[in-house]
């Protein structure tokens, strides 16, 4: 059997992500086709997207970041409301239980404060799928939609320059590739 | 051959299938819901279909191995029997008729085919780790740390990472860490001997 059959193609990789701390996942790039890994703890799991299928991509905005931030905000103000009333109550008594509980009440506005800044700052999310003739499949390793939508104009740029011309293509099909051989059947 | 519409992912409802109209939308017809597509080149081409296979228009033509009365185009890449446009299966260049294809998918010769792989280099390095949790029995770990890159160094890796690489290099850190390991115990028991 031909060599280059066994042999995987060179790929260059486009993205990467993680659905869960355990589960990677990463789109990689050959010449004709888009190969989506998904790492499963000691195996590998593959999808291929032939480019010359891929027939658009879609790109959902997501709301869980609007969600993260308001309810963030809704739970960091009344955590910083009352660690100034604590800090203030300190100020003035000097007693060291309002400082306690202010550096208690400190810690925990910490986690609010912390995903509302992580909120800004990855900016807009996103679910980004991949849609041919006959599936539309979602890709998990892209989040940010910035990101997103720069993989999925690269990705059309590549599939642009693997599919050949609507003319060309049909005119390779309506040809025959290769010319019957005159002898009969030859098995190896 | 016209293809079925792109479905909106949030109702299900087709969006239009024209390109332009395609790429200026920013929200779907149907539902309102805010959406953004790229168009590719394959839009409304729908899938690719294979030919169909010619009949024999003479008894001297060359006629398929599996399909007598149709005419063979190629010649299997894997057995070399001839085949027909139905039986030839093209994969990366090579043309294979389906038993040799499912020969290939059985002992894994056909990458393109395989859906998984064991990535054995992590499991090098957790092993690899485990020598170092398990100080003791660290020898035991770089022993089967040994066996698995013996074992499975010919076979398929990571499609796209280098597995052989990670493994190797999990393998030689495991016996240095085991030989440290026994050099600091070495030296501590023969240290406690001779003060």
């Amino acid at each position: 059997m031909n060599d280059r059959l066994s042999r995987d193609p060179a790929y260059r990789r486009v993205a990467t992500g993680r659905r869960t701390p355990s589960q990677h996942l990463s789109c990689w790039l050959a010449k004709d086709h888009l190969l989506v890994v998904e790492g499963v703890g000691y195996a590998e799991r593959y999808s291929r997207f032939d480019l010359r299928d891929i027939q658009a991509v879609l790109i959902q905005p997501s709301k869980a970041r609007r969600i993260v931030a308001i309810v963030s905000g809704l739970t960091l103000i009344p955590l910083l409301a009352g660690l100034g009333l604590l800090l203030a109550q300190w100020i003035s008594t000097n007693e060291g239980d309002f400082l306690v509980g202010g550096v208690l009440v400190g810690g925990l506005a910490v986690i609010p404060a912390v995903l509302l800044a992580w909120s800004a700052w990855c900016g807009p999310l996103c679910s980004i799928r991949i849609s041919t003739a006959v599936q539309v499949a979602r890709l998990p390793a892209l989040h940010h939609r910035s990101r997103a939508r720069e993989f999925a104009l690269f990705l059309q740029g590549a599939a642009v320059a693997a599919t050949p011309p609507l003319a060309a293509s049909l005119a390779a099909e309506s040809t025959p590739e290769a010319p019957a051989d005159a002898a009969g059947a030859a098995p190896a | 051959m016209q293809s079925a519409d792109l479905p909106c992912p949030a109702c299900r409802r087709p969006l239009p299938n024209d390109a332009p109209a395609l790429a200026g939308l920013s929200a779907c017809p149907s539902c309102g819901g805010e959406l953004e597509v790229i168009p590719f080149p394959a839009l409304g081409r729908g899938p690719r279909v294979g030919r169909a296979a010619e009949a024999t228009a003479a008894p001297e033509d060359a006629a398929c191995f599996q399909h007598p009365g149709k005419r063979a185009v190629v010649p299997c890449d894997g057995c070399g029997r001839f085949l027909c446009a139905l039986c030839d299966l093209e994969i990366e260049g090579s043309h294979l008729c389906p038993t040799c294809l499912e020969a290939g998918r059985r002992k894994g010769t056909v990458a393109v085919l395989e859906r998984s792989r064991t990535r054995w280099d992590r499991i090098a390095t957790a092993l690899t780790l485990l020598v170092l949790v398990c100080g003791v029995a660290a020898p035991v770990f770089a022993i089967a740390n040994t066996a698995i890159t013996v074992l499975q160094w010919r076979k398929p890796q990571s499609r796209v990472a280098p597995s052989r690489a990670f493994l190797l290099a999990a393998t030689i850190l495991s016996w240095v860490l085991t030989v440290g390991l026994g050099w600091l115990v070495w030296t501590e028991f023969s240290g406690g001997a001779n003060p």
